[in-house]
């Protein structure tokens, strides 16, 4: 019989809640955050969880121990923050559409155009690994890039006619 | 987008994506057969969603046993779908989870072909993922799993025991008796390369209980695999033979390839140390053809030179030269560790000497011991000189 999660998600989410806040300290907002995470993981894992209660009470834990580590990496920002503006958004007006063009251009290649400027793009793969990842010499890694690129832009461009006309 | 606050709102995504599941597990299944065509067309937009890129993620393992191009092939597609899908349609942390899942699948199909600097390459990929997510850390602790059997491969099992241990304090918290063993499996394995056997083959012996208890057939072969060749290095072939046989009759179940050529490759080697020569060579001549058609070279190189040994045994000098020629030529052709070339002409030249079973062995050791030494330089028998 599959679990009730409604029953299983009001008796559990106070509990995962309380030990992430009593036992590590994290605010209740992020607690319920992190709760709702781990909870929704539960739902997707269900099938191959023996016990319900020891697996979301060991998840929380493990999700709060990464949060309080990831917490601890970061430095609070100086009061006078907001006061600044942010450098990585100088440029915003100028960025944003390219970036949001490239995505939608990359969208319209094939799917080998679509994993080939991933790669080269978004995951800064350089030649030689984009060969390697694809089983063939560098000479035609580089072809194929450029190849993709060539496409995108020729895909992209009669995509927008399309929607123009 | 956040992950629903509300109960109904995850039920919903969760119900949402077995749908997706259910129309893409017929659409998957014929894709398989003909992914490489795909890569050519675009990516249908109906394909575009989380339920897709799990169906062609969980298939993967099974068509790496077969087919480990195609399997990459599929994780590499996999990959490429769920980059496409809009951000705004799934939780961040679900989006993220199926991401560096397909990259940990790549990673996996790199390492099955012992390719460890593109295995090593897309896990750090399939990591950056994780890392941005509080909750992936059962994932997080399989892509440290995977990490560790790469570092085990490359022989630096320091780090690989210490991310192994990582890994087990999850398993262990989430009470996965399957992946414990696999973790065993993975130690075991170390044990055996830091050529502490007895304590490999009690290793062995502790992963197949655990994964005959969780129903885990696949990987509970290979840990009679593994008890097998530990117990042949024990000089144990008789009991070594029971465990390869059992191992072997598994994987024959399962239909799983490129582990039935590596078993029967053991089963080889059994027969050669217990004299069976004719009986080796079937074996052997068997691994090696499949190694090949499975574009595996190096493993079918290691069944070349098992062979060679047992055409010495026989006597068949001009056989021994004809395959250890044929070796040399395909690791030429795969581009292979130029270190063992000269390890294999050393070999060329010693098949017609009194010393020639005593070359194959040394030569079939250090060709194997530089899958994971690639440094390793070769010299040749001692007191070779002075022979000669």
């Amino acid at each position: 019989m599959p679990p009730d999660f409604a029953a299983l998600y009001e008796e559990h989410l106070p509990l995962m809640v309380g030990i992430a806040v009593g036992r590590f300290g994290i605010s209740e907002t992020d607690a319920e955050t992190l709760a709702h995470e781990v909870f929704l993981d539960f739902i997707l894992k269900a099938h191959r969880v023996t016990s319900v209660r020891a697996w979301l009470v060991a998840s929380i834990c493990n999700a709060s121990r990464y949060y309080g580590r990831v917490r601890a990496r970061s430095e609070s920002l100086p009061d006078s923050i907001d006061e600044k503006p942010d450098p990585h958004l100088a440029r915003v007006v100028d960025m944003w559409p390219d970036q949001l063009a490239a995505r939608q251009a990359f969208a319209c290649t094939t799917a080998r155009c679509q994993l080939v400027l991933h790669l080269r793009y978004f995951e800064e793969y350089s030649i030689p690994e984009i060969a390697r990842e694809l089983n063939t010499t560098e000479k035609y890694a580089a072809k194929l890039v450029s190849e993709c690129l060539r496409q995108a832009k020729r895909r992209y461009d009669e995509q927008a006619r399309g929607s123009k006309s | 987008m956040k992950t629903p606050r509300s109960f109904a709102g995850k039920l919903a995504i969760v119900e949402q994506i077995r749908e997706e599941r259910r129309r893409a597990r017929p659409v998957v299944e014929r894709l398989v057969a003909t992914i490489e065509r795909h890569w050519d067309e675009e990516i249908p937009d109906e394909w575009r969603n989380v339920g897709f890129v799990q169906e062609l993620n969980d298939v993967f393992p099974t068509i790496l046993q077969q087919n480990p191009g195609t399997a990459h092939s599929i994780a590499q597609y996999a990959l490429t779908v769920a980059t496409t899908i809009p951000p705004d349609r799934y939780p961040s942390m679900i989006l993220t989870g199926v991401k560096a899942t397909a990259w940990r699948r790549i990673a996996q199909a790199h390492h099955y072909q012992s390719d460890y600097p593109s295995a090593l390459r897309a896990l750090d990929a399939a990591e950056k993922y994780l890392w941005a997510e509080v909750g992936l850390f059962e994932e997080r602790a399989t892509a440290g799993f995977v990490r560790a059997m790469i570092y085990a491969d490359l022989q630096r099992f320091d780090e690989a025991v210490t991310l192994l241990s990582d890994s087990e304090e999850i398993f262990a918290d989430a009470g996965d008796v399957r992946l414990r063993g696999h973790c065993l499996l993975l130690r075991g394995t170390i044990a055996y390369r830091q050529h502490r056997l007895l304590a490999a083959a009690r290793i062995f012996r502790e992963a197949a209980e655990v994964l005959r208890e969780a129903d885990d057939l696949r990987h509970l072969a290979s840990a009679l695999q593994g008890l097998g060749v530990a117990e042949i290095d024990l000089g144990e072939p008789a009991s070594a033979l029971g465990a390869c046989q059992d191992a072997l009759s598994i994987f024959s179940d399962l239909g799983l390839t490129g582990e039935i050529a590596r078993t029967k490759g053991f089963l080889g080697r059994i027969s050669l140390s217990l004299g069976r020569y004719p009986e080796a060579r079937k074996l052997l001549t068997e691994t090696r053809s499949v190694f090949l058609s499975l574009h595996m070279p190096e493993e079918a190189g290691l069944a070349g030179l098992e062979l060679v040994e047992s055409f010495i045994a026989l006597r068949e000098e001009f056989r021994a030269m004809a395959v250890v020629e044929e070796v040399i030529a395909e690791f030429r052709r795969a581009n292979l560790n130029g270190r063992a070339a000269t390890a294999l002409a050393y070999l060329r030249d010693m098949v017609s000497s009194p010393r020639a079973p005593e070359a194959a062995r040394h030569v079939r050791k250090y060709v194997e011991a530089l899958k994971h030494e690639p440094e390793r330089l070769f010299m040749p028998l001692p007191d070779d000189d002075q022979r000669s």
